[in-house]
């Protein structure tokens, strides 16, 4: 698990934990239970939903690290914007963390929370479906991302702990995340056919990194597409 | 601009302060950090058996561009053109990336903030490996304000430290020259990437609008089995797409004049350049454009003599 934390943003969300695994065994039952805990009501739902408060990404169509930590910057921009362009130039006092000074800031959002925004931020169109078909858990999902957004003062363990208490797989680091891409999917989902078809002088090494180039942009804009 | 929120706020602004001004013109200004994340914290509970080394060759490095409030405008306006500007600048090189053209990655896009967030190129621009004459001279005279001749001798030397790392061999002259020159590479190789680079661009339908030698970097692709290195195009602040070969003709115009006002003997450089062009475009592409641009030498970048 690596864990990232990003004073720019509200301190409530500002660190991000990413783990990978690998032979995932359950994901049918994580995904009936993130079902569950959404349609649940009352005090009942709330506890379902705080044991299942992850972001479950489907590994597969995530092309490299960048392409998640790219994602999870465009989510946060969306959900925490910035409201003047004024950034360094002459406000005398920049504190960037005071907004949240008396109430917690509420991140805006097109979907139901900021797990549910990061698998919209991956998609390159609008579709919320879509987006959960493509990038979300899946019944045959073996190689699944967990992300986690947490205050900067959690102990990693414990956090750590609370996904393997829901996640049945092998944790693996993130340097094996290129070796479980699935271009023929993302190919699909970004609309790559292009690139496929360049000239044969153009090694096929070539051609991947200028996919991921492709990819990680298409999500960087995400905002203003 | 909107909300309730009393104190102005922007994530942006944390790279802002912490950044180091590369260049600033009048548009923006531009910062450079060695990343947009903080080393992780990593935990791994049983196998330590990915270690915390970086997972890719350090890519990470970062450019911001600011495009700064303009006080001369009013602010409603202001914040609606920096926005509108950016987020077409943003798109562009999404667009150029998506059809394979060689364009740093867009990492951030801060729209209210005024900043873009994209990948820091590491290399020499074409016109530091070509040796053009004085710094700035160009921009003067494309309407620039002054402080680009002020501050580009420091970016200078920013870049040639950094470049140079662990390899501790700070020339004075043009480092960017030897290593191509020790790979094999001539000017003459140099001209046709970059005449392929444009042809690439064009093929999108992006044009550049502010083709300059500073606005192409040359980037080293040791892994790399067929070439030596890659032109990177930057600076997508003034493009826009084109319909008519008229559209291209002046792209190409605007960079044979920045050859001609930054590098010697710049005819024959160029010529290579418009050859690599047309090849990579194809004869049925590239005839209308040639005789469009035989028109606009003649008359000069604008259609008419209003503007």
């Amino acid at each position: 698990m690596e864990s990232y934390t990003l004073p720019s943003f509200p301190p409530e969300y500002s660190t991000i934990h990413i783990c990978l695994f690998e032979n995932v065994r359950n994901s049918p039952e994580i995904k009936k239970r993130l079902i569950t805990a959404a349609t649940t009501k009352g005090e009942e739902g709330d506890k379902l939903r705080a044991e299942v408060d992850f972001g479950f990404l489907e590994g597969d169509v995530l092309v490299s690290k960048e392409h998640l930590l790219t994602s999870i910057l465009t989510t946060l921009l969306y959900s925490f914007p910035s409201t003047s362009n004024s950034a360094g130039v002459d406000i005398p006092n920049i504190e960037p963390l005071s907004i949240s000074s008396s109430s917690k800031p509420k991140p805006k959002t097109r979907t139901h929370n900021l797990h549910s925004e990061l698998l919209l931020s991956l998609s390159p169109n609008n579709n919320i479906t879509d987006s959960i078909r493509r990038h979300g858990i899946s019944d045959t999902t073996t190689n699944l991302v967990v992300v986690k957004f947490t205050g900067p003062h959690t102990n990693q363990e414990s956090v750590y702990q609370s996904i393997a208490d829901v996640v049945q797989g092998n944790l693996v680091g993130w340097d094996q995340i290129q070796k479980k891409t699935d271009w023929g999917r993302v190919d699909k989902i970004y609309k790559l056919s292009e690139l496929n078809s360049l000239k044969s002088s153009t090694t096929p090494d070539e051609i991947l990194n200028k996919k991921i180039s492709a990819v990680v942009s298409a999500v960087g804009i995400k905002n203003v597409i | 601009m909107s909300s309730s929120s009393s104190t102005p706020y922007s994530p942006s602004a944390y790279y802002l302060e912490r950044g180091e001004l590369i260049k600033q013109g009048a548009e923006a200004k531009v910062y450079s950090l060695p990343s947009l994340f903080p080393p992780p914290k990593i935990y791994y509970p049983s196998s330590p058996s990915s270690s915390s080394s970086t997972s890719t060759p350090n890519r990470d490095g970062v450019i911001i561009k600011h495009r700064f409030p303009k006080k001369y405008r009013h602010p409603t306006l202001d914040t609606s053109l920096t926005s509108s500007r950016l987020i077409f600048e943003a798109r562009s090189l999404a667009r150029a990336a998506k059809y394979g053209v060689v364009v740093p990655r867009v990492l951030w896009v801060d729209d209210r903030g005024g900043c873009i967030g994209l990948e820091r190129v590491e290399g020499w621009s074409v016109r530091e490996v070509l040796g053009g004459g004085a710094e700035g001279e160009m921009e003067l005279q494309e309407e620039e304000e002054e402080e680009v001749e002020l501050y580009m001798p420091s970016s200078q030397t920013g870049e040639g430290e950094r470049d140079v790392q662990g390899e501790g061999e700070v020339e004075e002259g043009n480092e960017g020259w030897e290593r191509l020159k020790g790979l094999g590479v001539g000017r003459d190789h140099l001209m046709r990437s970059i005449g392929s680079a444009l042809a690439k661009l064009h093929l999108t339908t992006i044009i550049h609008g502010d083709l300059t030698t500073s606005n192409m970097m040359i980037r080293l692709t040791p892994d790399s089995k067929t070439q030596p290195y890659e032109i990177v195009l930057i600076d997508f602040g003034l493009s826009s797409t084109a319909q008519f070969p008229e559209n291209y003709a002046v792209d190409l115009y605007v960079l044979e004049r920045a050859f001609a006002s930054t590098h010697p003997r710049s005819e024959k450089l160029y010529a290579g350049v418009l050859e690599a062009y047309a090849r990579g475009l194809g004869e049925k592409k590239w005839k209308p454009i040639e005789i469009k641009l035989k028109e606009v030498r003649k008359r000069g970048r604008k259609r008419d003599m209003t503007g």
